[in-house]
């Protein structure tokens, strides 16, 4: 049963995920971790200096963010002694708005991580936002499933067709990634 | 016995994985078309390709692409439907029941061109005796198996044939 300790805790969940969605930096760390402790499938976990070469962090900013996760309880510390190594946490938080419950999903974070690397990603945050992305994963879980395609997309929400299906066809290969790596 | 010819129709998600004509993706598709032979696009198909509000940006590669291909004379645009024809306006409601069931919305929600592939596909098996067999390359499931029910109805049976063009490009 819900406590109000658990209010509480549920809240600051929810606001360090906002935090990794605004914080295209923060995403990357955060998938940086969740992709390569399943690909390892170690233990140990990936460590602060390993994220800060891998993605071209300064290391100062590397341990900011890997706190504020750890804090969040995004991602666990891992071990007894340095180096520590950390693990992701799976995301899943439920929002409901107007009876209708929303996900904010690993997906959608890789996706806001990959702001920077690819443009079809970037120019949909920049016209539609974060929550434009949200809604578009929704409409790309089912073209996965074959049961969506781009020109109702286009229609509904009221973009180009093009535009639709390029979004469509990024996410999907995020999907598709997230899949295989649950197998 | 001649051989009976095959007819490639292209929907906009081909174009759209294969990108800007520096992509490797569209130089294989145009490596296939010299060999296998180019594709014809539906009118609303060209549309959507090259008919993008100049604002969305990366939508500029692929509209030079699909320009480029037609220059070069492997896509070519196939205008013209008769909708009078009843097997082809047959065909097209076939298809938009379909799509409205596979995609939980209701027929009202499906707009007639939304089945423009289906209309493209029987009537160029309407007009040409020769040829043998339709393929849909599309990235959309729903209107590609809604084509090839929707040929069946009109009695064109294993005349259409869905290509999901993730498949073929990748």
């Amino acid at each position: 049963m819900p406590t109000q300790k658990n209010a509480g805790s549920a809240v600051r969940d929810m606001l360090s995920i906002a935090d990794v969605l605004n914080n295209p930096d923060m995403a990357r760390v955060y998938a940086y971790v969740a992709k390569t402790a399943e690909e390892e499938t170690s233990e140990e976990g990936v460590t602060v200096e390993e994220i800060t070469n891998e993605l071209d962090i300064p290391q100062a900013t590397a341990y900011d963010y890997v706190g504020r996760l750890a804090d969040a309880s995004l991602v666990s510390k891992q071990g007894e002694a340095r180096p520590y190594g950390y693990t992701a946490e799976e995301v899943n938080l439920k929002l409901t708005k107007d009876g209708n419950e929303y996900t904010v999903s690993p997906e959608l974070i890789d996706a806001v991580s990959r702001r920077g690397e690819n443009r079809n990603i970037d120019a949909y945050i920049d016209r539609h936002g974060v929550g434009g992305v949200a809604t578009a994963l929704e409409y790309a879980e089912r073209y996965v499933d074959s049961e969506m395609n781009h020109r109702l997309m286009a229609r509904e929400l009221d973009v180009s067709p093009i535009e639709a299906e390029t979004i469509l066809q990024e996410l999907r290969k995020i999907i598709l990634e997230h899949l295989q790596k649950h197998e | 016995m001649k051989t009976r010819e095959i007819v490639r129709v292209a929907d906009t998600g081909l174009f759209v994985a294969c990108g800007s004509t520096e992509n490797e993706k569209f130089r294989a598709l145009r490596r296939d078309a010299n060999r296998e032979g180019g594709f014809v696009i539906p009118e609303r198909v060209h549309e959507e390709l090259v008919g993008t509000p100049e604002e969305y940006d990366p939508a500029q590669g692929i509209t030079a692409s699909v320009d480029q291909s037609m220059e070069e004379g492997w896509v070519e645009m196939y205008g013209g439907i008769d909708y009078t024809n009843p097997k082809v306006s047959g065909a097209m409601d076939v298809t938009r029941r379909y799509i409205a069931d596979v995609t939980d919305r209701s027929e009202h929600d499906i707009e007639k061109a939304d089945a423009a592939l289906s209309a493209v596909a029987v009537q160029i098996l309407e007009e040409g005796e020769d040829v043998g067999l339709v393929e849909l390359y599309t990235t959309d499931k729903p209107a590609g198996e809604g084509c090839v029910k929707a040929a069946e109805a009109v009695g064109y049976e294993a005349k259409v044939e869905f290509v999901y063009a993730f498949d073929y490009v990748d």
